[in-house]
């Protein structure tokens, strides 16, 4: 099962901006996220728990580096995500010091369920789940 | 959620991005059925007015990227 998005041109310079889905308070909520295969976890903006009534600061606290050095707060948790038609349970955190404006699709719970594959010629990335991994 | 609407959201940003940038960097805008329904500052505000009104399905909140969030990731 593969899902193929394309890159979404900023300024002329394309990045791997894609819309997934996570489910809060039982409601699914689509969410713009960069795919970063140089960030360990998926952090979404703080603002998005506190607008949808998401009490974020319950999950576990932990550090993460970001591009500055500096460490940020991210508070983890398990989280319904969708990916294309694919759903499944991963780890995403939520930050209110994440300085960049993009939330972030990281490697936790995503690199591991899913071949990715950025195929920067095209200007797609495609996802394949294998369930092989589950 | 269903995937057309995924997708559909994906292809809008996509087409729009640089009428988006021009327009609303830095700022959050909720898109719903092909248009931009709500602009302000935050996240949180777009959200609570959205689940106010009961918007369905639910919008997009997008904090359209500026310069510098680009230049960001880049570094990362």
């Amino acid at each position: 099962m593969q899902t193929i998005f394309q890159y979404k041109t900023f300024r002329g310079r394309p990045a791997p901006l894609i819309t997934v889905g996570v489910r809060l308070e039982e409601k699914w909520y689509p969410v713009e996220v960069y795919v970063d295969s140089g960030a360990a976890y998926s952090i979404l903006r703080a603002q998005i728990a506190e607008g949808v009534g998401f009490d974020y600061r319950k999950g576990e606290v932990i550090f993460a580096q970001v591009g500055d050095g500096s460490f940020i707060p991210v508070y983890l948790h398990d989280i319904e995500i969708q990916l294309g038609v694919k759903q499944f349970v991963g780890k995403v955190g939520f930050s209110e010091k994440l300085g960049v404006g993009f939330n972030l699709l990281g490697r936790m719970s995503i690199f591991e369920q899913f071949t990715i594959c950025f195929m920067e010629n095209d200007r797609v990335i495609s996802f394949e789940w294998s369930d092989v991994r589950t | 959620m269903e995937k057309i609407l995924l997708m559909n959201y994906d292809e809008w940003v996509a087409e729009h991005m640089d009428d988006l940038v021009e327009k609303y960097a830095g700022q959050v805008v909720a898109i719903h059925e092909g248009k931009i329904v709500l602009v302000g500052e935050s996240e949180r505000d777009l959200y609570r007015d959205i689940l106010a009104r009961g918007i369905e399905p639910m919008p997009l909140v997008f904090r359209v990227p500026r310069e510098e969030d680009l230049q960001a990731v880049l570094r990362l």
